[in-house]
């Protein structure tokens, strides 16, 4: 009997190296791959049509563009609206990764730590060099040195401030990557109880884990949307944080 | 008929003043998570640079035991202003 866990391993479909790195072709990017063409999909039938009253794609497509340009707007200000393309792709990626792992036999690529934490170091990096390249290094590194505070308190705060400002790419990695691999493992230990409680009947036995299974699929999904928005508006903060307060 | 027209000009005028200003969404799911979080992450990042200067200057549990105490500091710190800006 498979363990909970088995649902995450990587399989390799098309094996592919190349000077001695292996790249090859495994169940996550296929799912990456699904993800990206379902969001072409989406996008293409939306943009299809250009009525000024909308058809019920294009009126889809609207909104999510409308969600995530608000989203800009609260967070980061008029200056942040140039990112809205890459806040765009990153919020659909793994809104669409989440939500199609919870079809049956699919794969869920979010609840990689490698993977999620690629993304945020990547966000990371970008942030930070956001900052630089705008304030200047000088500036940037007075960051960390608030005004206004004794010379004996600074030799404390500087490292806290440091350590803060690095903690940013490991909570942002590691509260997707948790959400989503505790959420898919409970369910399939729920649904092994399935089996054990009702070997000797279904009904008596067996139909609780079943009902616990809907309401926790249902979570599951709302978990899909708030990781994802999460995700989302914490990369405008950190843009806003680069651009405005240093 | 003024009194009506001054109660909208007050509305437009909060409407239009509140229309970029920072919100920050908040459902108790998403609170306790994230609190959770930013108590633990300094913890993580704390203990890896310690054990990186543990490595680079071979003095095995000294800096181990000086960045854990900061990231722990660091990870209660981040969770009062955390908790400050939302209540």
């Amino acid at each position: 009997m498979a363990s909970p866990l088995s649902q995450f391993e990587i399989k390799t479909l098309i094996p592919i190296e190349v000077f001695g790195y292996d790249i090859s072709f495994t169940n996550s990017s296929l799912a990456m791959l699904i993800t990206i063409s379902s969001i072409l999909l989406f996008m293409i039938l939306g943009l299809k049509s250009s009525n000024i009253i909308p058809s019920r794609k294009q009126s889809l497509l609207e909104l999510s563009y409308e969600f995530i340009a608000n989203m800009i707007l609260d967070n980061v200000g008029k200056s942040g609206m140039k990112y809205l393309s890459f806040i765009f792709s990153l919020f659909m990626f793994i809104l669409i990764g989440n939500l199609l792992g919870m079809f049956p036999y699919s794969f869920t690529w979010t609840s990689h730590i490698i993977v999620t934490f690629s993304i945020a170091f990547f966000i990371f990096l970008a942030v930070t060099i956001i900052a630089i390249s705008k304030h200047g290094l000088v500036k940037f590194l007075k960051f960390f040195a608030p005004s206004g505070v004794p010379k004996p308190m600074l030799l404390l705060l500087v490292p806290i401030e440091i350590i803060s400002y690095l903690s940013r790419p490991i909570s942002l990695s590691v509260r997707l990557f948790a959400n989503m691999m505790a959420g898919h493992t409970l369910l399939k230990v729920i649904g092994g109880f399935v089996f054990v409680l009702g070997a000797n009947s279904f009904i008596i036995g067996g139909a609780l884990p079943v009902a616990f299974l809907v309401a926790l699929t249902g979570l599951e999904i709302v978990i899909a949307f708030l990781q994802a928005y999460v995700f989302a508006i914490l990369t405008c903060l950190y843009i806003n944080d680069a651009i405005h307060l240093h | 008929m003024t009194r009506n027209l001054e109660k909208f000009r007050e509305r437009l005028k909060n409407i239009e003043e509140n229309r970029y200003k920072k919100k920050s969404e908040s459902k108790g799911l998403g609170i306790g998570m994230k609190i959770s979080l930013d108590l633990i992450s300094p913890i993580i990042v704390g203990i890896l640079i310690g054990l990186g200067f543990d490595k680079i200057f071979l003095t095995k549990p000294i800096f181990f035991l000086i960045f854990l105490l900061l990231g722990i500091i660091t990870g209660f710190i981040s969770v009062i202003k955390s908790m400050k800006s939302l209540k």
